[in-house]
This record gives C-alpha cells, sequence and structure tokens, in this order.
C-alpha cells in the first residue's frame, strides 16, 4: 500500500464522525467513569471532612511507584493507539507488536502497584488505617481490577489479530479494546494526582 | 498538516511532561501555606483537564470522531477537575452540604 492511499485511508477514518469500536463498549465506559466518579465525590466530601488526615495521607504514599505507574499507563495508552493506526493501515504484524507492548505496559503497571501495596504493608499501613488509606485502597484496588479486565481484553484482540480477525476495513473488536483501556488511562489521570499529589 | 504517527507521539511526550510538571508543582509548593497548597491544587486540576482533553482527542482519536460521546468524555475531564478545585477552595461548603442535622 502506497503512502498516498494510507493518507486519504486515514483522512477518510478522521472524517467519518464514526463511534470508535461500537456503541456497547461505549455503554460500559461510561458505566465505568460513573462509578469511578462517585468514588471521586467520595473522595472530595471524605477529605473536606477530615482535612488534616488527607493532608498528611499522601505523605505516607510511595510517590514514586505512582509516578511509575503514571508513565507506564500513559506509555501504554500511547502503544495501543498505536496499534490502532497499524491496523486502519492494515499492518497486522506491527498492530500485533503493538498491542503486545500495551499488554507488558500493563503487567508492569500490576508489578508495580503490587510492590506498592507490599511496601505500604511494611509500613504498617492498611485498609482501616484511617479513612484516607480506605479511600486510597478502594479506588486503587478497583482501578487495578480494571486494569487486569483490561488486559484480558487486550489478550483477546492480540489472539484474534494473531488469527487474522481484524484487517484495515474490519478491527471494530481491537478498537473497542483500545477504548477501553484508554478509559482506565484517564481514571489513573484523576486518581494519580488526588492520592499522591495534592497533600 | 501534521502526520497522525507525529501526532501520537507528540501527544504521549506532552501526557509525560504534564504529569512531570505537576508533580514538581506539588513537591516544591510550602506545604505549610494553605494558598500555596490551594493555587498548586488549581494547577494540578487544570493539567488532569488538559491531559483529559488530550487522551480523549488524540490518543482516543474522538476529535473527529463521534461529536456526542467526545462532549460527554470533555464534560468529564472539565466537571470532575472543577468539583476537586472546589472541594479544596470551599471545603466549609462541602461540609454543609454534606452534613446531617446542625
Amino acid at each position: 500500500m502506497n503512502d498516498l492511499s494510507q493518507i486519504i485511508k486515514q483522512s477518510d477514518n478522521k472524517k467519518s464522525g464514526a463511534i470508535p469500536g461500537d456503541i456497547a463498549v461505549w455503554i460500559l465506559i461510561f458505566a465505568e467513569l460513573f462509578e469511578f466518579g462517585l468514588f471521586f465525590v467520595i473522595f472530595i466530601v471524605a477529605k473536606a471532612h477530615n482535612p488534616e488526615i488527607f493532608s498528611a495521607g499522601p505523605q505516607h504514599l510511595d510517590t514514586l511507584s505512582g509516578i511509575a505507574n503514571t508513565f507506564i499507563l500513559i506509555t501504554s495508552s500511547f502503544f495501543i493507539a498505536k496499534a490502532v493506526q497499524a491496523i486502519k493501515l492494515g499492518r497486522v504484524k506491527a498492530s500485533q507488536k503493538w498491542i503486545a507492548l500495551t499488554f507488558f505496559a500493563g503487567l508492569a503497571y500490576c508489578c508495580v502497584k503490587v510492590w506498592e501495596y507490599h511496601m505500604n504493608d511494611l509500613r504498617g499501613i492498611a485498609l482501616d488505617t484511617d479513612i484516607f488509606f480506605t479511600v486510597y485502597y478502594y479506588l486503587t484496588f478497583n482501578h487495578l481490577l480494571h486494569v487486569m479486565f483490561g488486559m484480558c481484553g487486550l489478550l483477546w484482540v492480540f489472539l484474534r489479530n494473531h488469527f487474522k480477525a481484524y484487517s484495515a476495513e474490519r478491527h471494530e473488536g481491537l478498537e473497542a479494546a483500545a477504548c477501553y483501556w484508554h478509559m482506565v488511562d484517564l481514571a489513573w489521570i484523576i486518581i494519580f494526582p488526588i492520592l499522591y499529589v495534592l497533600a | 498538516m501534521m502526520s497522525d504517527n507525529k501526532r501520537l507521539i507528540i501527544t504521549w511526550l506532552g501526557l509525560l511532561a504534564l504529569t512531570s510538571i505537576s508533580v514538581f508543582l506539588a513537591e516544591t509548593s510550602n506545604a505549610s501555606a494553605i494558598t500555596s497548597n490551594t493555587i498548586t491544587g488549581i494547577f494540578v486540576c487544570f493539567i488532569v483537564a488538559l491531559k483529559g482533553q488530550l487522551v480523549i482527542d488524540h490518543l482516543i482519536g474522538l476529535r473527529f470522531a463521534h461529536r456526542s460521546i467526545r462532549r460527554v468524555m470533555l464534560s468529564y475531564f472539565y466537571i470532575l477537575p472543577l468539583l476537586i478545585t472546589l472541594g479544596m477552595v470551599f471545603p466549609d461548603a462541602v461540609v454543609s452540604m454534606t452534613s446531617l442535622g446542625n
């Protein structure tokens, strides 16, 4: 496929106004974001009622783990966007490579999170330490579950792509998994500053 | 016109830079000064909204896709940081709104 036809194809995709993936995944994404939204409202209310505890809380957390996971998730979002871009151009192998990289980035996120929980445990921080850590564990563990669910989706589209289920013309499944993965990244974009940065 | 590849790379680097800026702002703000903390919080919330818009428009690619979905997604990333900011600036109002009885 020459460069000109690739550019025309990209331009057509941009102008289409179509739904990336399918409507079902967007209903799921809105439901998930609503759930996270409720957690954020709970955070705001709990923080207003317990300003000292919420001011001290982030100082006990490992900010470096939070930064590392933010960089990992942003990079994984970039990887999956590259996978979608590649499949739109009919580059199945390249798309496969980017999906695999996204999956491994998700795995790296899980490893950092487990290590962070382990370090918290060594410092004597638990779910019932105080209201800040209760909210922290609810938010971050819930997010971790979403990351793992997203990784299952990535594994599924990796296998489907391996068996040539996706092409430049038909790739709704891959786009749907990518949109879900971006949602996981978007939720973390809010979680990271409120828990680790804003003391 | 910028190629898709270049746009994705610039967005990715922009997101990493914005994350670094928000951490730097928070780490260098005077923890004992309430005003300094609030101003930093407002900046950090602004950066959150900006990062959300970058992901929505350029990584998901909603800028040129379905308008209604884009609007809902962008609203989420404008309203939530605004609520977080208001919660930081007016904590007493939040307490009075969410307390039972007097």
